[in-house]
């Protein structure tokens, strides 16, 4: 109790205070534009971060996220764009809203389902997060191996690109990880006599250029579409006959947020991927799967509830095992790590205080989602007709500020705009660009925890499989490796026989 | 801009097999079987099978153009900016001490803004007022040192 009331005290400094704030109408700028992504905002916050104390600065990551992906169902339901990936599965449903004369009540329960779905995955989040961490705290390096290995494994099988390409840009990240004096050994790798290389690629850099380039080229290359949204004036559209159709679809909201959650705390599986996964079943179950994609608000509530709590559920994995549960808490990994909140099972004993205040941030933030969701709702028609042409250049002038103020290198921005401009050329060819994140920021857990292992077990790779929860983890791991191929070959056999 | 997969299976192909060349080079540990070149050599592997795989689709799907660039990299105005973002950053990051961030920060945000069909006054005051206030936020606030360039 004196933690949480410590927690508390962080959380309710003005300082904080102001930060959040500040970090929720950028987070709902952000989600609102069209084409500007959620993890692009938090890479580019990040430089910003690295001046602040670690609860306000992990606060401002927290809470700009959960905003973003709300505010992503703004242009889907007036214009049809989704803001983000994370409102795509039930854009249509949202927009045939709108032209049914119910855009109110469509956003109304955007941002309603989506502060319960978030409240939901933070409960989980502060629950679970130190039981799992009491368990960890046995774990050796064949467990970290294989959990790692796992979060790889799943962040290529969930991606959206085909499982070559997603296994190459897995490759691409772990041979940009492996930049840099090898942690084992100590000898320099791919370095080229460059001093600045010694210490690995600048991490930060490479984030914003991943994230941030690509969509600078994007903006610029794509036309510039600009929209007439329609505008909504009064709060009480918003909330038209919500409770009824809260009440009726209530199972739904438990539904999505259960689902989000679990998804979310897959590694490499974020909101979007939980949105759809709950647009699915939500569907799949339905009394009216033949209403979906029509103006049907069934679907809408599970994934609404679905995308943000992901957002927290992700925090899990990131938390207890330092392995990110989605790009956004990629970056975050890399933030604790500045902060000296090394994420791992001793976080929750030696800064639970600050590991505390972080999860009322995020209770805060959700809550927070629906005052100023509506408030962004209302605001929303100018928002959207801000040319993305005219924030280009000024995302990539602050793309070269960031760079350069963490490493006050040169290089820094440099290799920010060449890892930017490959990752504009990978998502152009399909080759997702998520592998390759989780690839750079796992990259050294997974080789230092696999080296450490096989000196221990002296060069037996049975020796992964003698540990039970080391057991267990492989196993699935090599279950989600050969269950496809079993599958094909499977279906390959039954064809001849069902064809004769 | 859609690049044929045969192209991007040779280049994986060629990383894979360069990662590898180098991987082998690196010293062992002592008393060891492994050692600093055992990770890279793994993916490196993967690299080479993964990029056999692409380009083996990339000939079975047939040769039609090498390079498909969509509408808007037609539109010169445009691939010219993308071109002046890439380069001019690059050029910016090479002489930033000498430059300094508030010059050259003011002339690449200019120039993009003109080429990208922003060509009153109103988008120089914008770049102007970002650039100083950028450069004022970090500077003076967070204490980034970021070069003023020869004005200050």
């Amino acid at each position: 109790m004196e933690t949480l009331i410590a927690a508390a005290q962080l959380v309710l400094e003005p300082y904080t205070l102001m930060v959040i704030l500040a970090c929720a109408l950028f987070g709902l700028f952000i989600g609102a534009v069209p084409g500007l992504s959620a993890t692009m905002a938090t890479a580019m916050l990040v430089p910003i971060t690295f001046y602040m104390d670690p609860v306000p600065a992990v606060g401002a990551i927290v809470t700009m996220s959960a905003m973003a992906i709300f505010a992503s169902d703004i242009p889907a339901a007036l214009v049809r764009i989704p803001g983000t990936a994370a409102s795509a599965a039930y854009v249509d449903d949202l927009h045939q809203l709108t032209l049914k004369g119910k855009p109110g009540i469509a956003l109304g329960l955007c941002v309603v389902t989506s502060a319960i779905g978030g409240v939901f995955g933070t409960a989980v989040l502060m629950i679970a997060a130190p039981q799992l961490a009491e368990v960890s705290l046995n774990f050796t390096s064949f467990e970290y191996f294989w959990l790692a290995l796992l979060g790889l494994s799943a962040a290529v099988m969930l991606g959206s690109g085909t499982l070559v390409k997603s296994v190459m840009a897995l490759c691409l990240g772990l041979l940009v990880a492996s930049v840099g004096l090898d942690t084992s050994s100590g000898y320099p790798r791919f370095t080229y006599g460059q001093q600045d290389f010694l210490s690995g690629v600048p991490f930060i850099p490479a984030l914003i250029g991943f994230f941030a380039v690509p969509e600078v080229i994007r903006a610029i290359v794509h036309r510039d579409n600009t929209v007439s949204a329609r505008s909504i004036s009064k709060v009480s559209e918003l909330f038209e006959g919500m409770g009824k159709i809260l009440w009726k679809f209530r199972f739904n909201v438990a539904r999505g947020s259960v689902v989000g959650t679990l998804v979310g705390i897959l590694p490499g599986a974020g909101s979007d991927i939980a949105s759809w996964i709950s647009y699915a079943i939500s569907k799949r179950f339905s009394k009216h799967p033949e209403r979906y994609g029509k103006g049907y608000e069934e679907g809408l509530v599970d994934s609404g509830a679905a995308n943000n709590s992901a957002l927290s559920g992700a925090y899990v994995p990131a938390m207890v095992f330092g392995i990110p549960g989605d790009s956004i808490t990629a970056i975050v990994i890399g933030v604790l790590y500045v902060k000296g909140l090394n994420p791992g099972p001793m976080v929750f004993i030696n800064n639970a205080v600050e590991v505390n205040a972080i999860f009322l941030v995020f209770m805060l933030a959700n809550l927070l989602m629906v005052p100023l969701g509506i408030l962004a709702i209302l605001m929303a028609a100018p928002v959207l007709r801000v040319s993305k042409t005219a924030l280009a250049p000024l995302i990539l002038c602050f793309a070269i500020v960031g760079s350069f103020s963490i490493e006050l290198s040169t290089t820094a921005i440099t290799v920010m705009m060449v890892v930017g401009v490959f990752a504009y050329l990978m998502e152009e060819n399909g080759i997702p660009v998520a592998p390759a994140v989780l690839g750079l920021v796992m990259g050294t857990l997974v080789e230092r925890n696999l080296i450490t292992s096989l000196i221990k077990a002296d060069n037996n790779p049975l020796a992964f499989f003698e540990r039970p929860i080391a057991g267990g983890l492989g196993v699935v791991t090599l279950a989600l490796w050969f269950t496809p191929l079993l599958v094909a070959l499977y279906r390959r056999y039954r064809r001849p026989r069902v064809a004769a | 801009m859609r690049i044929h997969d045969s192209l991007i299976g040779l280049f994986f192909v060629v990383l894979g097999a360069y990662v590898l060349f180098e991987a082998s080079r690196f010293p062992g540990m002592p008393g060891q079987a492994i050692g600093p070149g055992s990770f890279p050599m793994l993916f490196g592997a993967l690299f080479v099978i993964g990029g056999l795989i692409i380009a083996r689709q990339g000939i079975a799907e047939g040769f039609g153009k090498l390079v498909v660039l969509n509408e808007g990299w037609l539109v010169p105005s445009r691939a010219i900016a993308v071109v002046v973002s890439v380069f001019g950053t690059i050029l910016l990051a090479a002489f930033f001490s000498q430059i300094g961030f508030l010059i050259g920060g003011v002339l690449l945000l200019v120039t993009l803004f003109m080429l990208l069909g922003h060509r009153s006054l109103l988008w120089v005051a914008v770049a102007v007022g970002f650039v100083f206030g950028i450069y004022f936020l970090m500077s003076r606030l967070l204490l980034v040192p970021l070069p003023a360039g020869p004005l200050f």
